[in-house]
């Protein structure tokens, strides 16, 4: 190679490090409350509003995340910027990032709480006790961590009020798992894998090997898969069941399903009993580019007015009893409420635990009994 | 012009006593060409490092990512055969694969016999309203695949579709009677051959335009038909863009996933790269198995590239740009004209008409409503996402992808088709190779390429990287259209230049530059329209402050809201078709195939 060449290349390559060397310099580290000292929440509000930015990263629908982000920002007037996604790539996309070094998020909220565990033993969530963080649900919390400011999902049935007739949901009604697998309503069925997330998995795995089996298991299992007309993601499961492709759709969160409905949406809500249930959590990430905006939202998130706001927008049971909770739709045709004992035990549950791992052999068996290619 | 006329001077040889020996100038000759292929010029090493960096180092993390345990940078990561092996030695994975490269390969035939027949009737008939009808071929490319999937899903669903729903109570036929299902793999197919229709038409018709007319009516003079014609003289000459045409929509349609996912296409049978999406979108997510995906698809669509650039260097021996302007001879085509005509419309009803109509009907409405009768038109979607904060930047970011990747990409495809085709040296087909490889690798998998290597840098989720995603995504087209520009300009031309005292690059751009113009402004509005709509790399490179309007778009879709998808579905047809205006009046520049 010529000599003009390799001083090309030269050129070149100290270029791109040199780029790369600024580009890797870190500016001015933002001002900050000590967290160990006693709480003032004075000293938190002007130093939250110092940094003036707050990214929140969040699985619950974008519509409500922005109601409930925009009623902090008119309480203290700080911006905050939403990314939502589905669970299993926002936690991925977080973790990536923690791990880099390389961390956007300030709060993150996600329905799988073993995603949060998960990220605490990695180091990636802070510690932090809210002044009323003992106030929310603390089946859903893990305190010092992350909190259940938001709301009980339980998986549902979904059915099209246009498609389905009065006897039809009498009969839904009445024994919700076992009417499905009726042979009549063979392409009628909208299902969500289990693969989108640990309440999913616990559902099927409810019905299938769990506390339910004796009465349903696998024969039940295969007969609704044989009854599959699509199977696919929530949003997509519950737009098919709105649109009427589908009369039947399962397992949906009853928090998107009651946000349809109490729209206008053409669907009813009928809850297999027992289902199971979560709760999104929120907890504030390690190395937050703003902490003391985090532990600000960490501690409205978790007040009255925070949860008082998420259950007014989201329309959803709130997660503290001190909380007002009346909704227009509580007549409406299509609302039942919540059954009021879910099997909650399924993240402590080593049998599902093993067969919902990475090698373990749940999610053969239920592509086998769905006819579903994975 | 052979080297030896450029400079070399021939030696005497001892035995003839100084007079010229021919053997030792072909030698000399010989040697001279042997070396200049040998040494990469300095336009070569920078094109080659810049490329390397842009393509071939985010390829090569992604083979490097299949080959962990999780994603690569994550403490638990670590060596592992697993991802790979259940991948490669999966027969879920392999079957899977035959049914891509199967529908692959079939919609790149049918977009080709259709792309072909559509371009020849456009330019070599007296088919009626030319312009109109070659507007409606090409106005597919104004609607991203994605959302054209989500409307035709709405059109198309076998029970719920508008068309079934509306005609089974207009005809008073039985409710459940389907007259369309799309949610089938033909129906798949169907929807990825209205999207794909454009460019083959749009490359074969090129290159009919470039070919000389006068080899069909010396064919005519000598008694041939207008089939025969058309056979065995038309068909030979533009056979490499026909050729070029299939293997990259063969290439295109290996990896598309949001077409297929869009349609809830699952008959015991996903693409492949529904599959990698999936892989990503799972709780825990599988980056190791997606990419362990996306090195399975790598290496077949390697081959079709090899193939494309076969196809495409021998259009070199057909495509001449002549300074003899012979018009073609028209086919009077008689009667025939209405039906064709009729045929072009009904193309472009299905492909974008009724997914406009049902792009608006969605967009005005809260949900996905279907049946006339039910329907509750209101603007509230469009209020909606009018007051949603994100949609301004999201706007201004689209702005800025559609004025940024397109003019570094051509500039860059230029410099890489130079070399590609002008420099001699053995790194010439290096390049041309890598500025291809984004082609072989699915748009998601490449993304997660890039996340992985810019993660722990500034440019993580900016929209500087989103660009210069985008520019790396589109270098196959930016380097084809140049380097078909090139092709078409005699090298005479810049050697004159250099013998004058020229330098290389003042050669490149005085003298080449402005005779590719029109080739390289028709790359730039085509890869304009592809940066503006760009959904598989963006949504996973985009950050909250970088997303384009395609991503918002994908968001909507994500959250669940349609009708919010589809306003800025609507938003982003207008974004493109204003770009185009302004491309027409100000550079004076048409997306048309007689630019290409």
């Amino acid at each position: 190679m010529r000599t003009k060449q390799l001083r090309t290349l030269a050129v070149a390559a100290l270029a791109v490090a040199a780029v790369s060397l600024a580009a890797c310099s870190s500016g001015p580290a933002a001002p900050s409350v000590d967290p160990s000292a006693p709480f003032d929440e004075d000293a938190l509000v002007a130093a939250a509003k110092a940094e003036n930015c707050l990214t929140f990263y969040g699985d619950s629908t974008q519509s409500t995340l922005q109601q409930w982000a925009a009623a902090f920002t008119d309480e203290y007037g700080i911006p905050v910027t939403i990314v939502r996604n589905a669970t299993g790539p926002l936690y991925q996309q977080f973790a990536q990032e923690a791990a880099a070094g390389q961390a956007q998020a300030d709060i993150v909220s996600v329905l799988d709480h073993s995603a949060l565990d998960q990220a605490i033993d990695a180091g990636w969530i802070a510690q932090y006790t809210p002044q009323e963080g003992d106030k929310v649900n603390q089946d859903f919390s893990r305190p010092g961590y992350y909190y259940a400011d938001q709301s009980m999902t339980e998986p549902a049935i979904a059915y099209n009020t246009n498609n389905v007739s009065p006897d039809q949901v009498a009969e839904l009604k009445a024994d919700p798992m076992g009417y499905l697998a009726d042979a009549s309503l063979k392409g009628k069925i909208g299902i969500v894998a289990p693969q989108a997330g640990m309440q999913l998995q616990a559902f099927w795995y409810l019905y299938s090997d769990g506390p339910e089996a004796g009465d349903y298991g696998w024969d039940t299992l295969d007969a609704i898969g044989a009854n599959a007309g699509l199977i696919s993601d929530t949003v997509t499961v519950g737009n098919a069941v709105v649109q009427g492709e589908m009369d039947y759709g399962l397992p949906l969160a009853d928090t998107y399903l009651i946000t349809l409905a109490s729209g206008g949406a053409p669907i009813g809500i009928v809850y297999p009993d027992p289902t199971v249930a979560v709760a999104s959590a929120t907890a504030i990430a390690a190395n937050a580019p703003c902490p003391n905006a985090a532990r600000l939202f960490q501690e409205w998130a978790v007040s009255k007015a925070g949860v008082q706001t998420w259950t007014d927008v989201s329309k959803n049971a709130p997660m503290r009893e001190d909380v007002t909770f009346a909704p227009s739709y509580e007549d409406a045709p299509w609302f039942v409420p919540q059954p009021a004992d879910p099997w909650l035990d399924y993240s402590t549950d080593q049998e599902f635990l093993d067969s919902v791992a990475a090698d373990g052999d749940y999610y053969d068996k239920w592509n086998a009994a769905f006819g579903y290619s994975g | 012009m052979t080297l030896l006329e450029k400079g070399s001077r021939p030696s005497a040889s001892p035995r003839t006593g100084g007079s010229p020996d021919p053997t030792a100038t072909v030698s000399i000759a010989t040697r001279s060409k042997a070396r200049a292929r040998r040494r990469p010029s300095t336009l070569t090493i920078v094109v080659l490092v810049i490329l390397t960096g842009l393509i071939l180092v985010p390829v090569a993390t992604v083979f490097y990512g299949a080959f962990q345990s999780g994603a690569p940078g994550l403490p638990t990561s670590r060596f592992s055969l697993d991802a790979v092996l259940s991948v490669y030695a999966s027969p879920k994975y392999l079957l899977s694969l035959v049914g891509t490269l199967a529908m692959a390969l079939v919609v790149a035939a049918l977009s080709v016999l259709f792309g072909a027949i559509a371009a020849w009737l456009l330019a070599r008939t007296n088919v009626l309203i030319r312009s109109v009808l070659e507007f409606g071929l090409i106005l597919p490319l104004f609607i991203s695949p994605f959302i054209g999937a989500v409307a035709w899903y709405m059109l198309g669903a076998p029970r719920s579709g508008i068309i079934n729903v509306n005609l089974q109570w207009m005809l008073g036929l039985p409710e459940d009677s389907v007259i369309v299902n799309i949610s089938t793999v033909p129906g798949v197919m169907f929807v990825e051959l209205l999207y794909f229709l454009p460019y083959t038409y749009m490359l074969i018709a090129s290159s009919l335009r470039n070919m000389d007319p006068s080899l069909e009516e010396a064919s005519y003079l000598n008694g041939r038909g207008i089939v025969a014609t058309a056979l065995r003289v038309t068909l030979p000459v533009v056979r490499p863009s026909v050729t070029a045409s299939f293997f990259m929509i063969a290439v295109f349609a290996t990896g598309i996933f949001s077409i297929p996912a869009a349609l809830g296409l699952d008959t015991g049978f996903s693409p492949l790269a529904v599959q990698v999406y999936r892989k990503m979108t799972v709780f825990p997510a599988d980056q190791p198995g997606a990419a362990a995906i996306g090195t399975l698809l790598f290496w077949f669509t390697l081959l079709g590239i090899y193939f494309y650039r076969r196809s495409v260097r021998n259009s070199r021996r057909f495509v001449t740009m002549g300074g003899k302007a012979t018009r073609p001879r028209m086919v009077k085509l008689g009667w025939w004209r209405w039906p064709i005509t009729i045929v072009f419309l009904i193309y472009g009803l299905l492909a974008a008409v009724l997914p406009y109509l049902a792009m608006i009907l969605l967009a005005l409405q809260p949900f996905p409503i279907t049946d006339f009768r039910q329907m509750q038109p209101s603007l509230d979607s469009f209020f909606s996402v009018f007051k949603d904060p994100a949609v301004t930047g999201a706007l201004f970011n689209t702005l800025w992808i559609g004025l940024a990747a397109p003019t570094i990409a051509v500039v860059l495809g230029l410099a890489a088709a130079y070399v590609a085709v002008r420099e001699k040296s053995r790194l010439s087909g290096v390049v041309d190779y890598i500025s291809n490889f984004p082609m072989a690798v699915p748009g998601i998998v490449f993304a997660t390429g890039i996340v992985w290597l810019y993660v722990r840098t500034p440019l993580y989720l900016t929209l500087a990287l989103l660009i210069i995603t985008l520019v790396a995504t589109y270098m196959p087209q930016a380097t084809r259209f140049a380097a078909t520009g090139l092709m078409q300009i005699d090298g005479s031309l810049e050697e004159a230049a250099r013998m004058s005292g020229a330098s290389r690059l003042r050669a490149l751009l005085t003298i080449t530059t402005p005779l590719v113009r029109p080739a390289l402004m028709s790359s730039w509005i085509l890869l304009f329209i592809f940066s503006s709509r760009e959904v598989n790399e963006a949504i996973l490179v985009a950050g909250p402050h970088s997303q384009p309007l395609s991503v918002l778009a994908w968001n909507y879709m994500s959250d669940g809201t349609l009708n919010l998808t589809a306003v800025v579905g609507i938003l982003m047809s207008l974004v493109m078709l204003a770009g185009l205006i302004v491309a027409r009046l100000v550079f004076r520049v048409r997306l048309s195939s007689a630019q290409m």
